[in-house]
């Protein structure tokens, strides 16, 4: 959740968006780089930055040398955001580079709950130095590796408000999500052999297939999963049909894969497991879709889909009570969240010539 | 280790005296209706919460920390022994501290409650429900234990300095002495890195869920480049977290910084805000 609480209390804010894209330099890392550097400089760098982290995610800020100038995992309220930008910029005209030390300051709570700050230590090696073992321009470490042939698609879900429209709000998750999917190489070879072994031309698309399309058509953060798929949550339903009927095309042995179904899934928090912090939730989604797939031998070139249905989806967690209703306060806790309401789902893999492999 | 499950039900008989007097603020903000709390009280709970949090907060972070630092010690090839008895000494002092603190704060809280209020929170916490609760916790506790001490084992680690601390768990609990039995609990977790703080039963769940089954209108067959549309249509490019140009390489970002004299702010979150799965 904290993710998801973090781009909509702080990087949603007009005032923020407007401050850091003037006074900072944004980059997004993935935390478990972070935790785990990669070899090379970047991941050199990464590590520097974990020496001081209070905690696995956070937002952070640096000065050109890559020294941590302070942490934050939350805010007093939506000014003292603002006011950590002005506290960070302070430091960095104070602190722009390694010419002096400087300590990691580390904030739970910006800026009534200050941790023990992080003494320097100067670094071992120079990020610019151009004989250094990896340049710039080699260094992409932030991107990590999929399989080849792996599919990328985008999902993309709305809730609707009473007439059946999307809600204009894009800032909430609940309201808006987008996300990516990923459909490997075993699965599209699942999808093929699940062609070859069918009569006539209808089949049952595979499991493999629709657990990677269903797990993703849900609202709200990634730890509301409806299938399981991450720690700290369990499946209690699944129950789903998709069948598809094949219409071989002239070109190239391609085949379309006209495809209908219907699922029914949800989840609910892991009751012996990681991230059993206080959170409370629970999600159903029931969708109908309607989509089709360009297959070639074992590749797919294109997969669209669509869903319309219904969605109960509810968060929240002991803490709240106790934290009162500023959400900065508890960006690592989300927000409540209480819907029960019409949605609908795209998802969209275009062809893989049109993406960059 | 199946006698420290089994002996798990003897939490209902042997409630530990001290604890049935003693309220976690959240334990009475979930009982608030039962207990009758005024607004005032529990504005006064929050307050004083808030007060401490903080301190608590750090003390949390100081026990990761040691924590952390004890582990570097043992991990080392060879071990310095006064090093890493001088961590595990520091490490014991914090968790006092906090679990003082912790003491502390439930004190202050049992102050505000009236004496009926009292006798009533103590009642309520002997109820079969809440000896249930205080039972799923330690069972989720042990099941995890279990499991990792299981997985390690299977890997050739046997776990037998764990197995050796929780030896006097089953006469704890046969003694009703289940705080220091559950303290003893959450260190084995500790032991294999497990946090027990992360580990506990969803009391909360409702035991109904409200999820109505509806009948979803079919969909209307479309073409191809109808779908595609319609998916493409769902897309929103104005949201607000895309106004921000994040850099995904931080070398790139410290050649920006230094080149046009800014600061870097990171985003160090589980996916990126763009172009990612979601966060």
């Amino acid at each position: 959740m904290f993710a998801g609480a973090a781009r909509e209390v702080v990087f949603s804010n007009p005032q923020v968006v407007d401050r850091i894209n003037r006074q900072f330099i944004p980059v997004a890392l993935k935390a478990a780089m972070v935790n785990n550097p990669p070899p090379g400089i970047e991941g050199r760098l990464y590590a520097e930055i974990a020496r001081s982290r209070p905690a696995p995610q956070g937002i952070c800020t640096t000065n050109s040398s890559g020294k941590v100038l302070a942490w934050a995992l939350s805010f007093d309220d939506d000014d003292s955001i603002l006011k950590y930008l002005d506290h960070v910029v302070a430091r960095y005209e104070k602190f722009p580079d390694d010419s002096n030390a400087v300590s990691a300051e580390r904030f739970r709570q910006f800026p009534s709950i200050k941790l023990p700050d992080v003494a320097d230590q100067p670094l071992a090696f120079d990020p610019f130095d151009p004989s250094a073992e990896d340049s710039i321009e080699e260094s992409n470490t932030a991107q990590s590796a999929l399989p080849q042939g792996t599919l990328v698609g985008e999902i993309i879900g709305r809730a609707l408000d009473d007439q059946g429209i999307p809600l204009r709000d894009t800032r909430l998750q609940e309201h808006y999500m987008e996300s990516r999917v990923h459909i490997g190489p075993e699965v599209q070879q699942q999808l093929a052999e699940a062609v070859q072994r069918a009569s006539g031309n209808t089949l049952d698309i595979p499991d493999s297939l629709v657990s990677r399309i269903v797990g993703a058509a849900h609202l709200g953060q990634l730890d509301v999963n409806p299938l399981g798929q991450v720690p700290g949550s369990r499946n209690e339903l699944r129950d789903w049909s998709f069948t598809g009927r094949i219409e071989p095309m002239e070109a190239d042995n391609r085949l379309r894969i006209l495809v209908e179904g219907r699922s029914d899934v949800a989840g609910a928090p892991d009751s012996a497991g990681n991230r059993t912090d206080g959170r409370l939730w629970e999600n159903r989604i029931t969708l109908r879709w309607q989509g089709y797939i360009l297959l070639q031998e074992d590749r797919i070139l294109e997969l669209a889909m669509v869903a319309n249905g219904q969605e109960n989806l509810r968060w929240g967690n002991a803490q709240f009570d106790l934290l009162g209703d500023i959400k900065a306060r508890h960006l690592m806790a989300g927000h409540r969240i209480d819907l029960d309401t019409e949605v609908t789902y795209g998802l969209f893999a275009p062809a893989v010539d049109k993406q960059k492999e | 280790m199946v006698s420290f499950v089994i002996c798990l039900t003897a939490v209902v008989s042997a409630q530990d005296a001290i604890d049935r007097q003693l309220f976690s603020p959240e334990w009475l903000m979930q009982h608030r209706p039962q207990l009758k709390l005024t607004d005032d009280q529990a504005r006064s709970i929050v307050e004083l919460v808030q007060q401490k949090r903080p301190e608590i907060e750090r003390g949390d972070q100081a026990i990761r920390e040691a924590r952390t630092s004890l582990e570097k010690t043992l991990s080392f090839r060879k071990i310095d022994e006064p090093q890493t008895m001088q961590a595990f000494e520091k490490l014991s002092r914090l968790e006092g501290d906090v679990r003082r603190l912790q003491f502390g704060l439930m004190v202050q809280l049992r102050t505000l409650l009236t004496p009926e209020q009292r006798v009533l929170a103590s009642q309520l916490k002997m109820t079969p429900q809440a000896n249930g609760n205080v039972q799923r916790r330690l069972q989720a506790k042990m099941a995890r234990l279990q499991a990792e001490l299981q997985k390690r084992g299977a890997t050739g680690q046997p776990p037998t300095q764990v197995v050796r601390w929780m030896e006097p768990f089953s006469q704890l609990m046969q003694q009703g002495k289940i705080r220091e039995a559950e303290d003893r609990l959450n260190r084995a977790l500790r032991m294999v890195d497990l946090d027990p703080n992360a580990i506990a039963p969803a009391v909360l769940k409702p035991s109904e869920p409200s999820f109505p089954k509806r009948e979803i209108p079919p969909l209307v067959a479309q073409s191809a480049a109808e779908i595609r549309q319609q998916v493409q249509g769902l897309k929103r490019q104005d949201v607000p977290w895309r106004k921000i140009a994040w850099k995904t390489s931080l070398l790139d970002g410290l050649k920006a910084s230094r080149d046009e004299n800014k600061p870097i702010i990171l985003w160090v979150f589980i996916d990126r805000p763009i172009d990612d799965e979601r966060c």
